[in-house]
């Protein structure tokens, strides 16, 4: 695993807008960054980071079949008892799950380390999935990078897939929620996709979205919500106003209300006691003030947040970072301190793409600070070679 | 090879993405520096009750460093003094104990109110003083307000504002006919990471 510095393609800003990409810089600062671009060996991507991706997504299949039939587990994941049903029925009926990204920490030298796995509402598809491709086809093209490099990024591929497999009747729904470009960008290539798969669709905003008499969700054409594609995540929609209706709603949503179990912080605690001591874990245990921690150096997460809010690290026993944010209030967890690795002072954290349960692509953010927010600058990769 | 082969899209770039979303400020958007309570109060902008809550809100955000360069890195050299917790180390550097806490020093905080998600959002972020002068959110972006305290915020600023931001309490008279979506209260959160 390499660093390199690299030449930006010329005309890639007249690229990203020829394709739709218009959030490359966020607030005035590059967010997509291809002057620098991290290099894998072949051995690397698939011992190192496609493997691991691959057993820690079946690991939490395997979990979610448990979780669903105890409520001891649904209680731990503060997840309201009025959506148990809701969830193991989800389950049971097998109902598909889109996509996920689990973070890891790699240096290249040691094991793959979970940080989390963004299961429920992971961003930066657009950017790992389509542009870092045409990054690498362009670099090839242009002489920026060796004709034998390659990528590991079959991501749109297997998005386009899996739509392919959703039993959709009449229109799929895709919704985001409002002032974020973001987020609806997401959404937007998300329906590029499922067109591209043959489906009807249509992009809404959550905000937008209604309830008939019947508790039936419609959008504002009045128009039933069969299938919803929500780029907003469960534990939202279970405190608003329209989360009572969910258990009795007629519609299918992406991603199942059994992601919710593996989008909660609590995944971490407990494939930590199942799968104790493996290379791609770090020890991690549900955090009650007062209670010995496993380890002195640790970070304490809430069981559901956002955007690298309201995260503390404990550095031998003392407080020694923590982000502002309101969430928490439903508990915490704890996870042993693993610092992303230093390349020439930027830490790399590692986003592997989980497509219907497929580990199929590889994407990077890197940011100077310990927590990846959302200002971190998203850099592409490739494979290469050494020498 | 593990890339697909070939990829296209069909829908995006023939759509100008996000158009409209930076073009829905709203007259009501207003994000404004205050070094005290008193200043937010005599704006008149904000309540006397938001000020006070603005102030409690942005006191409750403190960002630390282990060490003085990192703290330095977001706020610039010479922004930064040995938490308050550790022995008295005034300002010698050279002789400051050894601390495991560095952070910017307060100034006040910026209260802003914005639309999402179809309603009145606002809240507060502490500021503080930036090595080089001027003023830096928690995140290290610069903040300049105008002769008048009001500051244009910027994409990251509204974003950030997201973590804490909550609904403006409103006295209002309830419109008649069916009530608007209901899954918006928490629309204020940014959705994923």
């Amino acid at each position: 695993m390499r660093r390199l510095k690299v030449d930006p393609r010329e005309n890639w800003q007249d690229i990203a807008r020829s394709k739709g990409f218009n959030f490359h810089h966020v607030n005035g600062d590059l967010y997509w960054d291809e002057s620098v671009c991290y290099a894998f060996s072949l051995r690397e991507i698939e011992e190192d980071l496609e493997g691991p991706a691959q057993e820690l997504a079946d690991m939490c299949l395997d979990l979610v079949a448990e979780a669903v039939e105890s409520e001891r587990i649904l209680e731990q994941l503060a997840i309201p008892p009025h959506f148990w049903d809701m969830t193991r029925d989800s389950w049971r009926r097998n109902e598909p799950s889109l996509y996920g990204r689990f973070d890891f920490g790699y240096d290249g030298k040691g094991p793959a380390k979970l940080y989390e796995y963004n299961a429920d509402t992971p961003t930066s598809l657009y950017e790992g999935a389509y542009f870092q491709w045409l990054w690498l086809e362009d670099a090839i093209r242009q002489g920026i990078l060796p004709a034998q490099a390659d990528q590991f990024n079959s991501i749109q591929e297997a998005l386009i897939e899996t739509f392919g497999l959703f039993q959709v009747d009449g229109l799929l729904h895709l919704a985001s929620v409002k002032g974020t470009e973001e987020d609806r960008a997401t959404v937007e290539y998300l329906r590029d996709c499922a067109v591209q798969a043959g489906l009807d669709t249509k992009q809404i905003y959550m905000e937008d979205i209604l309830a008939d008499s019947q508790g039936q969700f419609m959008d504002a054409d009045q128009e039933p919500i069969y299938w919803l594609f929500k780029l907003y995540p469960w534990e939202c929609m279970l405190g608003d106003d329209f989360g009572l209706l969910l258990p009795g709603c007629d519609t299918t949503f992406v991603e199942p209300p059994w992601k919710m179990i593996l989008s909660n912080k609590g995944l971490l605690p407990l494939l930590w006691e199942r799968h104790r001591g493996h290379p791609n874990l770090l020890p991690a245990w549900f955090h009650k003030p007062g209670q010995t921690p496993l380890s002195d150096s640790y970070v304490i997460k809430p069981l559901f947040s956002r955007e690298g809010a309201n995260i503390r690290v404990i550095n031998h026993g003392e407080e020694i970072f923590s982000s502002p944010g309101e969430y928490g209030k439903e508990g915490h967890i704890a996870q042993a301190l693993h610092y992303p690795p230093n390349f020439e002072g930027q830490g790399p954290v590692l986003g592997l793409w989980i497509v219907n349960n497929n580990s199929r692509g590889l994407s990077i953010r890197e940011d100077s600070s310990p927590i990846t927010g959302d200002l971190s600058r998203f850099v592409p990769h490739c494979i290469l070679e050494d020498g | 090879m593990k890339r697909s082969k070939a990829l296209s899209l069909l829908l995006m770039g023939s759509l100008t993405l996000g158009g409209g979303v930076g073009c829905s400020k709203s007259d009501k958007e207003q994000f404004s520096a205050y070094s005290t309570v008193t200043e937010c109060i005599e704006d008149g902008k904000f309540t006397d009750q938001e000020c006070q809550e603005f102030a409690s809100q942005a006191g409750s955000q403190s960002v630390q460093f282990s060490s003085r360069e990192d703290c330095e890195a977001r706020f610039g050299e010479g922004a930064c003094e040995a938490d308050s917790a550790a022995p008295a180390a005034t300002t010698g550097a050279d002789s400051a104990p050894r601390t495991s806490s560095w952070a910017p020093m307060f100034w006040g905080f910026m209260a802003g109110r914005y639309l999402a998600g179809g309603q009145t959002m606002q809240g507060a972020t502490p500021l503080y003083r930036a090595g080089a002068g001027g003023l830096r959110t928690p995140w290290g972006e610069s903040v300049s307000p105008d002769a008048k305290g009001r500051v244009a915020p910027t994409a990251a600023m509204r974003q950030n504002m997201n973590h804490v931001a909550k609904p403006r309490v409103e006295r209002q008279t309830s419109r008649s006919g069916k009530p608007a979506g209901g899954f918006n209260k928490n629309s204020r959160s940014r959705s994923a990471s």
